[in-house]
């Protein structure tokens, strides 16, 4: 059963991936005889545009993606060439990679040691460590949570109202809290982080078990499945499209609660780096540990894209579209 | 159906009323001291114009709601929630996006914990007599809106209920497709010699399934009047007599009908 289960969806997966699939969505009207042929070959129609094996389609680059950062870094160029701004406030984008160099392996940079040479892999360990754990945490406490409010009407009157007090609150304003709380280092940061995750899944995950259909839990009921089994079986999978939102804008949270702990909590990560060059003038470092931010939370958040595209296969292609 | 055999009844309504409270906070009555009575092995229609409380009576006798008072038993025990031995099907297919065909098929077995084997035969059979056997492995949305249909069906009846009620289970399909689901249906059921509780407005629909008819009205519902449908197996919808009661039933349908 199971095995069949995994046969089925990766054949289901590399078919949603192809352009057979593709042209099916287009034409709407899903006949299994199309669905047949655009198994077994592709449809003539899309194969001009999309590559068709998983490799080439990697290593297909698509240049609208890349339009808007060039454009970017040629107007940066051209801000530093034309001296709009001091250098020393607006570094050229070679100064910035240097400065990435030496933050990485001092032997790469220019010999004269900062606060900041050769501590990256420390740096990018202890903030992921931060993010990443405190992201598990907080998401896992705002499902097992969100579940219960979404689920139960008493677990709603207990636990929402003050959820949606604290809510509009910038979670950022529990920093002072948090470092007389649990001192400096890394309890600080988990803690926030924790708590301004949380926030963003809770109400993606109580709205995404609300809004499952009531003719699917009936259809269970009837079927004989207890209330324990339609929550598992129905209630979770039905509220896992707005899971997911959740879990992409809690990464991102993630990554910002930890950042403003760093700045003020911690010795270490991409924030320390980040708020100390502020402090030192040196906005090479700056932008190279924004950079870094960025290249991280850009990773988690695909990791979680590419989790949520196995995951929710079915509402793909219930909608035609991708995530 | 011979004049003859008496018939065992099944589920009982008492006197049922449903009111709805609107979102004006106006009470709306949808059904009104409706007492019914639904036979063993019978297939029976509950046909009537929008409003006349044939799905809200269909629910009430699923589970899916209670009456305001009144009361709906099955085997003389009062009805207070969905059970497996009432399968419905509903307007919409409803399958599980998620789960295969087969998953779907396997879901009520799975649930109530049935033996394996036996629900596998009973599936694998459902799934072959509606022709959808090289399907089992795929999800709902990669099927067309008749298969769905058909799936649908055959899932509440791979969890083997002892009665089946149906909402409008055809109303979204296409005349031709929906004539060989009717088609189809009839077949099963007659096959199983399930007890069938049918809502629609389709007055061919009704005739060409029913044993029985229970014909209401509309604001509040009441049952309006009881027909037996006294025609040969299989039925011809364009047999003389099949039209009488065409008009039989128009005649009792159309003055209620409000817009």
């Amino acid at each position: 059963m199971r095995r069949r289960r995994l046969a089925a969806r990766t054949a289901f997966l590399q078919q949603s991936h192809g352009a057979g699939a593709r042209a099916l969505h287009r034409e709407k009207t899903l006949s299994a005889e199309a669905i047949e042929s655009a198994k077994g070959q592709p449809t003539r129609r899309d194969t001009s545009r999309e590559p068709r094996s998983r490799v080439s389609r990697l290593l297909h680059i698509d240049p609208l993606k890349f339009a808007l950062p060039l454009g970017v870094l040629i107007a940066w160029t051209a801000a530093y060439l034309l001296q709009l701004m001091p250098p020393v406030l607006l570094p050229s984008p070679l100064a910035v990679l240097r400065a990435i160099a030496e933050w990485i392996n001092p032997a790469w940079g220019s010999g004269r040691p900062a606060y900041y040479t050769g501590t990256w892999a420390a740096d990018a360990l202890g903030s992921g460590f931060r993010a990443i754990v405190g992201f598990v945490i907080g998401s896992a406490l705002a499902i097992v949570v969100g579940v219960a409010v979404g689920w139960s009407s008493k677990a709603e009157r207990i636990i929402d109202p003050t959820v949606q007090v604290l809510r509009p609150m910038p979670r950022t304003a529990l920093l002072p809290f948090a470092i007389i709380f649990f001192g400096l280092g890394n309890l600080p940061a988990l803690f926030l982080v924790v708590y301004g995750v949380f926030l963003q899944v809770y109400l993606q995950v109580v709205t995404g078990v609300k809004l499952v259909s009531r003719d699917w839990k009936r259809a269970a009921a009837m079927l004989g499945a207890s209330q324990r089994q339609i929550l598992w079986r129905v209630v979770i999978p039905g509220a896992l499209p707005h899971i997911f939102v959740g879990l992409r804008l809690g990464i991102a949270y993630a990554w910002t609660m930890m950042i403003l702990a760093e700045m003020f909590a911690v010795s270490g990560g991409f924030g320390y780096v980040l708020w100390r060059g502020y402090e030192f003038m040196r906005m090479d470092i700056v932008l190279g540990g924004m950079i870094m931010l960025g290249l991280f939370g850009f990773i988690s958040d695909r990791i979680i894209v590419a989790i949520a595209r196995r995951k929710l296969a079915w509402a793909q292609e219930l909608s035609g579209n991708q995530l | 159906m011979g004049a003859g055999t008496v018939r065992k009844p099944i589920i009982e309504g008492r006197e049922v009323t449903k009111e709805y409270r609107g979102a004006d906070g106006r009470e709306t009555r949808a059904l009104d001291g409706v007492d019914v009575t639904f036979y063993e092995g019978q297939i029976t229609l509950l046909i009537g114009p929008s409003g006349c409380g044939k799905t809200t009576l269909l629910n009430i006798i699923a589970g899916f709601e209670q009456a305001t008072s009144g009361s709906v038993s099955e085997d003389g025990a009062p009805i207070t929630a969905p059970d497996p031995r009432r399968g419905v099907i509903f307007q919409d297919p409803n399958l599980f996006p998620w789960l295969t065909v087969w998953e779907n098929l396997m879901f009520g077995p799975d649930v109530r914990g049935e033996d394996k084997a036996t629900a596998t035969r009973r599936a694998e059979e459902l799934l072959a007599m509606v022709g959808l056997t090289k399907f089992r492995d795929h999800y709902p949305h990669q099927l067309s809106g008749g298969m769905r249909h058909r799936i649908a069906i055959i899932r509440t009846l791979a969890n083997a209920p002892d009665i089946l009620l149906a909402d409008e289970p055809f109303t979204a399909l296409d005349e031709h497709t929906r004539r060989k689901i009717q088609h189809d249906f009839y077949d099963i059921v007659a096959r199983t010699k399930k007890t069938v509780i049918f809502v629609t407005h389709n007055i061919e629909e009704a005739i060409y399934l029913a044993d029985r008819m229970v014909v209401m009205s509309p604001s509040p519902g009441r049952i309006k009047q009881v027909v037996d449908i006294d025609l040969p197996r299989p039925r011809d919808i364009l047999d003389l007599r099949f039209n009488d009661y065409r008009s039989l039933l128009f005649n009792l349908i159309t003055p209620d009908v409000v817009d």
